[in-house]
């Protein structure tokens, strides 16, 4: 298929349509749009062991269930990406399972390795509320057809993350005593992994391509900007008086970790957006996934066999 | 998911003794994931009544739901929202 000009692309994009197929994309756009897919459904996939390990820790069967729904929920968002990526020409089974651990991308945050229900329910009101901004813009403002309508469910799903996360952390805070200190430990030490998580600030990012093809409404800051305003009003981590948790991490550090006691110390860098060699994502979590040489195969349905 | 917990059908019935609000609700699953906030919403929004001192919530399983309790808001709700009832 030829590929269209970038005229014909840019026109269409600036009529605000959504492209369709292929055969509408530049192949800068087609690989922008992979990019940010592989990114997204990386972020998605990895969630899900990360999130694991702490549900594990779960008060009760009720909640192991609740986190066990989630974990089911970010698999699904991850297969979403992928499948889209499988789409647009790539093979879903060497994204997954082929390729070097160190190769995903994903934010930092999800190489601090979680370890209590009182984290993941912070993560769930900061981790989750982050990923409701990033793909509720994607969701408004994006050009790709097939991944905004996908992005529909994945919105109802994240919005029963992030209230698990803000219902437990007002919970957790009510309840007074050390289960509110750990509380307030999480909150400082995931606070400025999440701002990380929206990337560079616009002052020093020169250029977005993906605002250009519109893969993306809202720049990072305003992104940053929104996820601070819907994520820290009244319902989750206001203020003290409230009977919730406060925010102290306002002077971000280059290596914070004071305030988290024996946990081994974050090593924050805003740019740091992809596995660095010695996380444990990398080297414990994303093995899991690959096939061991000699495994049994499923043999995959086909196409046309009706498969759901 | 778009729609009131009454129009969804989970409500089975409520009384009211002084102080006290007994209801007794279902879930449109066992496993239903998010049946702890469910409870906690409900108890929360009673207690802010005023009067309300107390909340109790009695899980019934029998007659099981099934979508046939939906009200016809509900099954509008729903619909709109893409799932087919
Ligand atoms: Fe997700
Ligand atoms: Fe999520």
């Amino acid at each position: 298929m030829e590929p269209a000009n970038s005229g014909a692309l840019e026109a269409l994009l600036k009529r605000g349509e959504l492209v369709e197929s292929t055969s509408e994309m530049t192949p800068d756009y087609l690989r922008e749009l992979k990019h940010t897919l592989l990114v997204s459904g990386d972020t998605e996939l990895i969630s899900a062991p990360a999130y694991y390990l702490a549900a594990r820790k779960a008060p009760s069967v009720n909640a192991f269930m609740t986190g066990i729904a989630i974990i089911q929920d970010e698999l699904a968002h991850a297969h979403i990406a992928y499948h889209i990526l499988e789409e647009l020409g790539e093979s879903q089974e060497a994204l997954i399972f082929k390729r070097d651990p160190k190769a995903f991308r994903y934010p930092y945050a999800f190489d601090v390795p979680l370890e209590s229900w009182t984290e993941l329910v912070v993560a769930n009101a900061m981790y989750d509320q982050a990923g409701f901004c990033l793909l509720g813009d994607i969701h408004e403002h994006g050009s790709y057809g097939p991944w905004k309508r996908g992005l529909v469910k994945v919105m109802a799903e994240e919005n029963f993350h992030l209230r698990n996360g803000r219902n437990w952390s007002k919970r957790i805070s009510q309840a007074g005593g050390e289960a509110r200190e750990e509380l307030q430990r999480a909150v400082d030490w995931m606070f400025p992994l999440t701002v990380e998580w929206f990337g560079l600030p616009d002052n020093l990012k020169q250029h977005s391509t993906q605002l250009d093809y519109r893969l993306k409404g809202l720049t990072n800051d305003q992104l940053r900007q929104q996820w601070l305003s819907t994520g820290f009003r009244a319902h989750s981590m206001p203020t003290r008086s409230a009977g919730t948790s406060t925010i102290r991490a306002a002077g971000m550090r280059s290596s914070s970790g004071g305030a988290s006691g024996g946990r081994a110390t974050p090593r924050w860098s805003p740019s740091s957006r992809r596995a660095s060699p010695s996380s444990r994502c990398a080297h414990e979590f994303l093995p899991a996934f690959s096939r061991r040489s000699g495994a049994p195969r499923l043999p995959a349905f086909s196409r046309r066999s009706g498969a759901p | 998911m778009p729609v009131n917990l009454v129009d969804l059908g989970l409500i089975y019935g409520l009384t009211v003794d002084g102080g006290r609000v007994c209801v007794s609700l279902t879930f449109t699953a066992m496993g239903c994931p998010a049946s702890e906030m469910i409870m906690g919403d409900i108890r929360e929004r009673l207690l802010a009544e005023p009067g309300i001192e107390d909340v109790r919530l009695d899980v019934v399983w029998d007659p099981p739901w099934t979508s046939a309790r939906l009200t016809s808001d509900g099954r509008e709700a729903l619909r709109a929202w893409g799932l087919s009832v």
